[in-house]
């Protein structure tokens, strides 16, 4: 099963971000190896909605909603708290990674390949279970 | 301190973004979805105004690249999906705009920007600005009228 939602988002990333399916490796970052830019976070979003049928909601795989909050960004760092509220809310993102130099503009860095997988995987855990 | 390009007024810039996106790029999402699940990106009054030429690339280009330009103008961070839709892009002249965003633009703030392009891309550049007092505008006021 594991193998098949992989597959699945190797194929549905590399169609919005026109690689390769062999270089979406779990390890990638979505922005530093694959070359996301912002237009592709949503073109993610719509792609992963349709391939699995789930609904994401707003800022549960990529916590931009988070940062317009100003109590969790000070001068262009997320403070303690943000990195908290992030930890909470995205628990698939590696926010202890990110916590060593947490500069907003910094954070798409830390969106993986593995990110979304995690998320799908216990999206469609939930499903089921439901 | 420099007067605004539209108003002539004092204000001082606290923040400058820019965006291009490809004209290929813009094609290969509208190609890849729904018009329902586009016109998320975009406010109310844009989806009023623009109509059809939301889904044409070069337009569509247009209005997101100057979106993400307020971003970066504004801290540069990436909003997430609701955060497109809370910014309003008033376009008030040949490649000119304001850009109103009451959630993520500081207080005091005016968000003014321009749009260039090729035939490949099509680029927006947002220039964030701080009101200033009365005696600073009013000083600027005067050195406009002698520069006139």
């Amino acid at each position: 099963m594991e193998k098949e939602i992989f597959a699945k988002i190797q194929e549905t990333l590399a169609g919005a971000l026109g690689v390769e399916p062999e270089e979406v490796r779990p390890e990638a970052s979505l922005t530093k190896d694959l070359g996301a830019e912002s237009i592709d976070f949503i073109d993610i979003i719509f792609r992963l909605e349709k391939a699995f049928n789930i609904k994401i909601p707003n800022g549960e795989l990529f916590p931009g909603n988070i940062l317009a909050d100003e109590r969790f960004v000070k001068e262009g760092r997320v403070t303690v708290g943000g990195l908290a509220e992030i930890k909470a809310k995205v628990p698939y993102l590696d926010v202890d990674l990110f916590s060593r130099d947490p500069q907003v503009s910094k954070l798409a860095e830390f969106f993986t390949v593995q990110m979304i997988l995690r998320y799908v995987e216990d999206r469609l855990a939930k499903e089921v279970k439901a | 301190m420099i007067p605004s390009p539209v108003s002539g007024t004092a204000m001082r810039p606290i923040g400058v973004g820019i965006d291009i996106l490809s004209l290929d790029r813009a094609k290969r999402f509208l190609t890849a979805h729904s018009s329902k699940q586009i016109q998320k990106i975009f406010t109310e009054s844009e989806r009023k105004k623009m109509g059809r030429e939301l889904f044409s690339p070069p337009h569509f280009a247009k209005l997101f690249a100057a979106k993400e330009a307020f971003f970066k103008a504004a801290g540069g961070s990436w909003m997430g999906l609701p955060g497109f839709s809370r910014i309003q892009i008033q376009p008030f002249a040949k490649h000119r705009f304001k850009a109103v965003s009451p959630r993520y633009q500081p207080k005091e703030t005016t968000a003014e920007g321009c749009f260039f392009e090729s035939p490949e891309w099509v680029g927006a550049q947002v220039i964030l600005y701080h009101a200033e007092s009365k005696s600073q505008k009013s000083k600027v006021k005067t050195t406009i009228q002698k520069l006139k």
